[in-house]
C-alpha cells in the first residue's frame, strides 16, 4: 500500500495552522511505509476546499479509494488519528508502537 | 436515568434552543444531527449539512479551536468539544461548537496593541538615548566649524554636520512613530488643512492618479498638531500613489462620525464619543491580511528599491495615537485600500466657532507677598481676595502710613500695589518713592482711574514703577503682576549663574561651553540630589536652570517641582529627548518654563534662556 496521499486543509498561516503542519510531519515521520503529504490553504485555494466539501479547518483527508477518512482538529492526538486513518505506527527504529502503549 | 424525567418535546426544545451548535457525526464523521444553532455557525440548511463528511473530531484534552468555512468564503473560529456516545445503537460522537471569533478578535487585537507598545517603547528609547548623542556631535561640530580656517576641513565638517541633522530627522520619526513627539495641539478644521493641501497632494500624486475629495459640511474641528497633521495626509496620499503604479482615483474623505459602545469595546483602544474620520481611499493593489498586521511597525515596507523608509504608516499611527485617536486600515489584495482616521472632537467646540483665546488664558498665578494701598474698601476687598485667590500672600492698608508701616515690619512684601489717590496727604506716587528708599528692589504697580493726568504731566514714571489703569480685572491684574515680579532677574548685572542638571557628561560638556561662549557662569550636577544642593546653596544667586528630564536618581520633572516650589518664578530650561506632548502640556501654564527638545544647537539654548530674558 505505497504512495498514498494524506492531505491537511488549513486556513492561513495561523497558529492552529501551524500546530497541524508540525503534527502532520510528526504522522509522517510515525507512518510505514512512506507516506506523501499535502497541504492546501483554503484561504489561497479556496476553490480546492469547495470541492472537497471541506466544512472546517484543520481538517486531514485521507484519500483512500475504498474508504476515504477525515479528521477535524489539529491532530494533536497522533496515537488516535494513526489508529482512526487504520495505520501501523512506527518509532524511527521500526519498533511498532501499541495502540494500549502509552509512547513517551 | 434522569433523562426519563424529560419528554422528547423538552429535551428538542434544550436542543434547539441551545446557543452552541450541537452536531452528532457517526464513527465516519458523516454528519448525522444538527441543531439550528450549528446551521447557524456552519451557514448551511440542514439538509445541505446533514449527510456531509464533514471529519471525525479528534481532540485531545478539554477543547480544541478550529475554523469554520461558511460558504462564500467567510471564517469563524470556533471551539469544539467532543463527547463519545451512541446514535441509534450506534458508536457516535457528539460535538459542541462554540463562535469565539469574537473573543479571538480581541485577544488578536491585544496581542497586536501590547507588541506595538513594546516597539514604541524600544524605539522611544533608542531615539532619547540617540538624540543625546546627537546633540554632543552637533554641538561640537558647530564649535569646530566656527574655529577653522582650513577651507577643506570646513567642508569635511560641513558634511558630518549634515549627516548628523538627517539623523536628527530619523529620530524625530521614531519619537512620531512612539508617541513621543513634541506635539503643538490647536483647534484646526480638518476640512480647511485637506482644502489647502489639495494642490500639493494632487501634485504627489501625479498626472495619473486623480483625486476627489468628499468634505461633509459642518465638520467639527479637532484639537491636533496641525503640521503633523498634513504629514500623515501626505504620508497617506503617498501610500496610495504607490499602490497605483498604473494610475486610478484617490477619495479623501471627512465626515463626523459617532463612535459607540459597541464600536469601542470592539476595537479596545479607543473611547465612545464624537469624532472626526478623515480617510483615504485608493483603488491600488492592496495589501494581504499578514501584511495588514505589520503596516504600522516602523521601517516596514513592501515598497521596493529604497522608495520607502517604513516610517509613514508608523507617522501616522503615533500620530494619531498620540492625539487621542485611532487608525484603522480595510484592504483586500487587488481591490485597494481604505485609512480611516478617527480625531477626537475638540472640547467645547459646538457650533465649530472661533475659539475665544481670553476665554481658554488660565489666570496667572504666583506665591509672591504683595501690600495692597486703597482707600475704597470695595476695591481693596476685591483685589485682595482676588489676589488670595492667584496664590499670593497678601497685606492690606488704607493710606500711606500705615502702608509704610507694614513694609517696614514684613520683610517679605515684595510688591506694592497702590492706589494714586490716597487720603491723608501722601498720594500713591509718594508712597511708592518712599517705599522704595526704605526697600531696595520694591516693586510698585500703581494704579489709577485717570490715567494720564497727575502721572503723565509730571513726565515719566520713575523706573521700578508701573501703571494699572482702573477699571481693571482680576486677570489683567494678575498678568501684570507676573509681568512685573518676573522682570527682576534680567537686571542683574555680571555674569549669570545658571544651573545645569544633565547625567549625560558630554552633554553637561557641551552645554557648559555653549553658554560659557555667551557669558554664562556655570553650575553642574548629574543628578536631582546633586541639583538640589547646589540650588539651596546658591539659592538667590541663580539666575536659570537647565534641567534634564532624564535623570538617573529621580524624574527631572520632580526636580521642577521642587525648585519651582521655592523659587516660583526661576527661568528654568526642560531638555528631554522625547519631549512628550503631556510633559510639554503639562507646563504649559508655567511662563518661566520652556522645553527644548533633543537635540539643540548651542543657538537654540542661548535663544531660550533670553527668552526667559535671563
Amino acid at each position: 500500500m505505497s504512495g498514498f496521499l494524506l492531505r491537511l486543509y488549513i486556513a492561513g498561516r495561523s497558529a492552529i495552522s501551524q500546530r497541524a503542519e508540525q503534527n502532520l510531519f510528526q504522522l509522517q515521520r510515525l507512518i510505514e511505509p512512506d507516506c506523501k503529504v499535502e497541504i492546501i490553504d483554503v484561504v489561497t485555494r479556496p476553490e480546492l476546499a469547495e470541492q472537497a466539501g471541506i466544512l472546517a479547518t484543520p481538517t486531514l483527508s485521507y484519500e483512500h479509494p475504498e474508504r476515504p477518512r477525515r479528521v477535524i482538529g489539529d491532530l494533536s492526538d497522533t496515537k488516535r488519528v494513526l489508529e482512526f486513518l487504520g495505520f501501523r505506527a512506527q518509532e524511527k527504529d521500526g519498533r511498532a508502537i501499541e495502540p494500549k502503549e502509552k509512547n513517551a | 436515568m434522569a433523562s426519563a424525567a424529560f419528554t422528547e418535546k423538552e429535551i428538542r426544545f434544550l436542543v434547539e434552543k441551545n446557543a452552541d451548535g450541537i452536531l452528532v457525526l457517526d464513527a465516519e464523521g458523516i454528519v448525522l444531527f444538527a441543531n439550528p444553532a450549528s446551521e447557524q455557525i456552519f451557514g448551511r440548511a440542514p439538509e445541505s449539512l446533514i449527510g456531509s463528511p464533514i471529519g471525525v473530531p479528534l481532540v485531545s484534552g478539554d477543547t480544541s479551536e478550529i475554523v469554520i468555512h461558511k460558504p462564500g468564503g467567510k471564517h469563524v473560529d470556533a471551539e469544539i468539544r467532543v463527547v463519545d456516545t451512541y446514535w441509534d445503537n450506534r458508536p457516535a460522537r457528539l460535538a459542541s461548537i462554540r463562535d469565539i471569533s469574537r473573543r479571538k478578535a480581541q485577544e488578536e487585537q491585544l496581542r497586536h496593541s501590547s507588541k506595538m507598545e513594546a516597539i514604541g517603547r524600544l524605539t522611544a528609547g533608542i531615539a532619547h538615548d540617540f538624540n543625546n548623542l546627537l546633540t554632543v556631535v552637533l554641538g561640537n561640530l558647530e564649535h569646530a566649524q566656527r574655529q577653522t580656517d582650513d577651507e577643506r576641513l570646513a567642508v569635511a565638517l560641513d558634511n558630518a554636520a549634515h549627516g548628523a541633522r538627517l539623523a536628527a530627522v530619523l529620530t524625530e520619526r521614531l519619537l512620531a512613530f512612539a508617541r513621543k513627539k513634541p506635539l503643538e495641539p490647536k483647534l484646526v478644521s480638518p476640512n480647511s488643512i485637506v482644502a489647502g493641501m489639495s494642490e500639493l497632494l494632487q501634485r504627489t500624486l501625479g498626472d495619473t492618479i486623480n483625486i476627489r475629495t468628499v468634505l461633509a459640511e459642518d465638520l467639527h474641528r479637532v484639537e491636533v498638531d496641525q503640521t503633523e497633521l498634513e504629514a500623515a495626509i501626505l504620508n497617506l496620499i503617498v501610500n496610495a500613489r504607490d499602490a497605483m503604479p498604473s494610475g486610478g482615483e484617490v477619495i479623501v474623505e471627512t465626515a463626523n462620525i459617532e463612535l459607540d459602545h459597541a464600536y469601542a469595546a470592539r476595537e479596545t483602544e479607543i473611547a465612545p464619543g464624537p469624532y472626526v474620520m478623515i480617510s483615504v481611499t485608493d483603488s491600488g493593489v492592496g495589501m494581504s491580511p499578514e501584511i495588514l498586521r505589520q503596516v504600522f511597525e516602523p521601517f516596514f515596507t513592501t515598497k521596493e528599491g529604497g522608495r520607502g523608509t517604513g516610517l509613514g504608516l508608523s507617522q501616522v499611527y503615533g500620530f494619531v495615537k498620540q492625539s487621542g485617536g485611532h487608525v484603522k486600515l480595510y484592504s483586500e489584495p487587488g481591490h485597494g485600500t481604505i485609512v480611516k482616521i478617527y480625531l477626537p472632537k475638540a472640547m467645547g467646540d459646538p457650533f465649530s466657532q472661533e475659539p475665544s483665546i481670553e476665554q481658554t488664558e488660565p489666570l496667572s498665578t504666583g506665591h509672591e507677598t504683595i501690600l495692597i494701598v486703597e482707600d475704597d474698601p470695595d476695591v481693596r476687598a476685591y483685589a485682595a481676595s482676588g489676589l488670595r485667590g492667584l496664590g499670593y500672600k497678601v497685606f492690606e492698608a488704607g493710606e500711606a502710613s500705615s502702608a509704610l508701616e507694614i513694609i517696614e515690619n514684613e520683610p517679605t512684601i515684595q510688591l506694592l500695589f497702590t492706589d494714586l489717590g490716597l487720603p491723608g496727604g501722601m498720594d500713591g506716587k509718594a508712597l511708592a518713592a518712599c517705599a522704595q528708599s526704605m526697600r531696595e528692589g520694591l516693586k510698585v504697580l500703581i494704579t489709577t482711574a485717570y490715567a494720564g493726568s497727575a502721572l503723565v504731566h509730571e513726565g515719566r514714571l520713575d523706573p521700578g514703577v508701573d501703571l494699572l489703569s482702573k477699571p481693571f480685572t482680576l486677570g489683567s491684574l494678575g498678568r501684570r503682576l507676573r509681568e512685573i515680579l518676573d522682570r527682576r532677574s534680567s537686571r542683574k548685572a555680571g555674569s549669570a549663574r545658571v544651573l545645569v542638571a544633565e547625567d549625560e557628561v558630554l552633554l553637561r560638556m557641551f552645554i557648559a561651553d555653549s553658554l560659557a561662549d555667551h557669558g554664562y557662569e556655570l553650575e553642574q550636577a548629574g543628578s536631582c540630589a546633586e541639583a538640589m544642593a547646589k540650588f539651596r546653596a546658591l539659592s538667590g544667586d541663580l539666575a536659570a536652570a537647565i534641567i534634564d528630564l532624564g535623570l538617573p536618581d529621580r524624574p527631572g520633572d520632580e526636580l521642577v517641582a521642587e525648585l519651582r516650589a521655592v523659587s516660583p518664578d526661576l527661568p528654568i530650561i526642560v531638555t528631554t529627548g522625547l519631549s512628550q506632548a503631556d510633559v510639554a502640556a503639562r507646563y504649559v501654564r508655567d511662563r518661566r518654563l520652556r522645553v527644548l527638545g533633543k537635540p539643540f544647537s548651542p543657538q537654540a539654548l542661548v535663544d531660550a534662556l533670553r527668552g526667559l530674558v535671563v
